[in-house]
């Protein structure tokens, strides 16, 4: 993943559902819709207060805070838990990349 | 199918909610599973699934015949894609029909209780009985309602389930049925005409801003094209509250009647589930972005988060949850004009000699525990062993007694938490 980005498991009704992305502080806000579009994220909810896109193909989410820019990664939950924090980083390295 | 679909009420007085007319609360899978749990531990498995399949069949069977009045549904095939599309709304999963008036098969994908309690329980515990009573309820009256048939006509019965690590849930249905459903008593009307003055309490402005920013936000959650809704950090399904209610208030009335020197211990687990409810459902949402956007981040203090779960209870649809007392870490009282609990088993069983606010009274003391022992800016994880830290480890430092109940003929329902 790319310098200055950091993934640790974040609050979630499942084991291993839900990561943060902790975005570097040189990421401005007006990248993210893009960046997530980027990677095929399709936003469903985009209020001031928060942001909620979803991915079809694989039914991840990501929800954005814009007051304290915490990103959270959501895995399906019919993906195996011994498989979600592979694609947890799989999807942050991703959006690093497009963030980079 | 929308909320714009629909017909959906909130009555702001009381924080109910209704869909055609019938209340609906919102609840996630951890406290879905245990409520089903419960019953069966109440009553035996067999009873158990039996009852909760007559519960949601009851429940359902109204619910679908207006539903598809209100989309104008005539034809069976009409009537049984608006009953999909309502299971898929509900955030119960899919159901594909392939049904005659005689019966046939159902298939279901990503069905909420199969699926969520092969998620929560699957790799430890091997299940011998299909999780998804409801999912076949319902198929069973949606059925019944597209070919005209009175409720109760059909048999029905859930042949595979992925609870069972099968590859995914089927419900055959076959004539012989055993039509002699009850008739549940739960209109808006009736309801609305049986409660009290309306009234708040500490910090009610804004528990009340709160309250109802939330119940515009969940009413907008829609769920995705496998009928699952995900939002503040947990699965969550639209239920009818008639479903948790006739199966706990019937399960009650069987086990006083039958075995009355076990009814303390069926009233401490459905006091459980308040517990369980509230633990991961509103704590969830505590933690959840959605929470944090709308609402800010967290502060620890235990006089926030009462405020804040009162809010969530009101928001789900629980009733108008008010703080009259709060004395941090030795007295709560929580009192509320109603719940989705109290005036069900009023209008449906006659006045109680005991309070019914099952949910309430074990979400008051939950409530105090999470005030006085969870870290909440630490970003705590709300794992089992955490919950069994809080509420199995040993005694709880604090009991409720529900002093107040309109279903025993109260104009309000009052649970009071003080020191053990």
């Amino acid at each position: 993943m790319s310098d200055g980005f950091e993934l640790k498991p974040d609050g979630a009704c499942c084991a291993r559902l839900n990561w943060r992305l902790l975005l570097p502080a040189e990421v401005a806000e007006e990248q993210l819709a893009a960046a997530f579009e980027g990677s095929g994220f399709v936003a469903r909810c985009q209020r001031p207060e928060i942001w909620v896109f979803r991915r079809v193909r694989d039914r991840a989410e990501l929800a954005y805070v814009p007051r304290t820019r915490r990103l959270q990664l959501r895995i399906d939950i019919t993906v195996p838990e011994a498989e979600r924090p592979g694609a947890a980083m799989s999807l942050a390295s991703e959006l690093a990349a497009n963030l980079s | 199918m929308q909320a714009d679909d629909l017909k959906l009420s909130r009555v702001e007085d009381y924080c109910l909610t209704f869909l055609e007319d019938l209340p609906y609360v919102y609840h996630c899978h951890h406290y879905n599973l245990f409520h089903d749990q419960t019953v069966d531990d109440a009553l035996g498995e067999d009873a158990g699934r039996e009852l909760r399949m007559v519960a949601s069949r009851e429940a359902t069977y109204p619910l679908i015949q207006r539903c598809c009045a209100t989309a104008g549904a005539l034809t069976p095939a009409e009537r049984l894609e608006t009953a999909a599309a309502l299971f898929r709304w509900m955030g119960h999963g899919d159901l594909e029909f392939a049904v005659q008036a005689q019966g046939g098969e159902v298939r279901g994908e990503h069905l909420h209780y199969g699926l969520s309690w092969r998620e929560k329980y699957g790799s430890g515990v091997r299940r011998t009985t299909p999780a998804d009573a409801f999912g076949a309820g319902f198929a069973a009256a949606a059925t019944e309602v597209a070919f005209n048939l009175p409720a109760g006509e059909l048999a029905v019965e859930e042949t595979h389930c992925v609870a069972l690590r099968e590859p995914e849930c089927d419900i055959h249905l076959a004539p012989g049925g055993k039509r002699d459903l009850g008739r549940i008593r739960s209109e808006r009307a009736e309801i609305l005409s049986r409660l009290g003055a309306t009234f708040g309490g500490l910090d009610e402005e804004r528990i009340a801003a709160i309250g109802a920013g939330l119940a515009d936000f969940v009413r907008g959650a829609a769920s995705d094209e496998r009928g699952l809704i995900r939002a503040f950090n947990v699965y969550v399904t639209r239920h009818l509250a008639a479903y948790y209610n006739t199966s706990i208030y019937r399960a009650v009335r069987q086990v006083e009647a039958r075995m009355p020197q076990s009814s303390p211990a069926a009233e401490w687990l459905f006091r459980e589930a308040g517990h369980v409810c509230v633990f991961n459902t509103f704590g969830n949402v505590l933690l959840s972005p959605e929470w944090e956007g709308l609402i800010g981040p967290l502060s620890g203090l235990a006089e926030d988060t009462l405020s804040y779960c009162c809010a969530i209870a009101r928001g789900l649809g629980f009733g108008r949850w008010t703080l009259a007392e709060h004395v941090p870490g030795k007295r709560l009282v929580l009192r509320t004009p109603a719940t989705y609990e109290s005036i069900f088993d009023l209008c449906n069983h006659g006045a109680s000699t005991r309070g019914r606010c099952y949910i309430l009274q074990g979400a008051a003391v939950a409530l105090m525990v999470l005030a006085q022992k969870v870290p909440w800016t630490e970003s705590p994880s709300l794992t089992p062993e955490f919950y069994a830290s809080l509420f199995s480890a040993g005694p709880l430092p604090w009991k409720v007694e529900e002093t107040r109940c309109i279903a025993k003929g109260d104009s309000y329902c009052e649970a009071v938490v003080t020191e053990v």
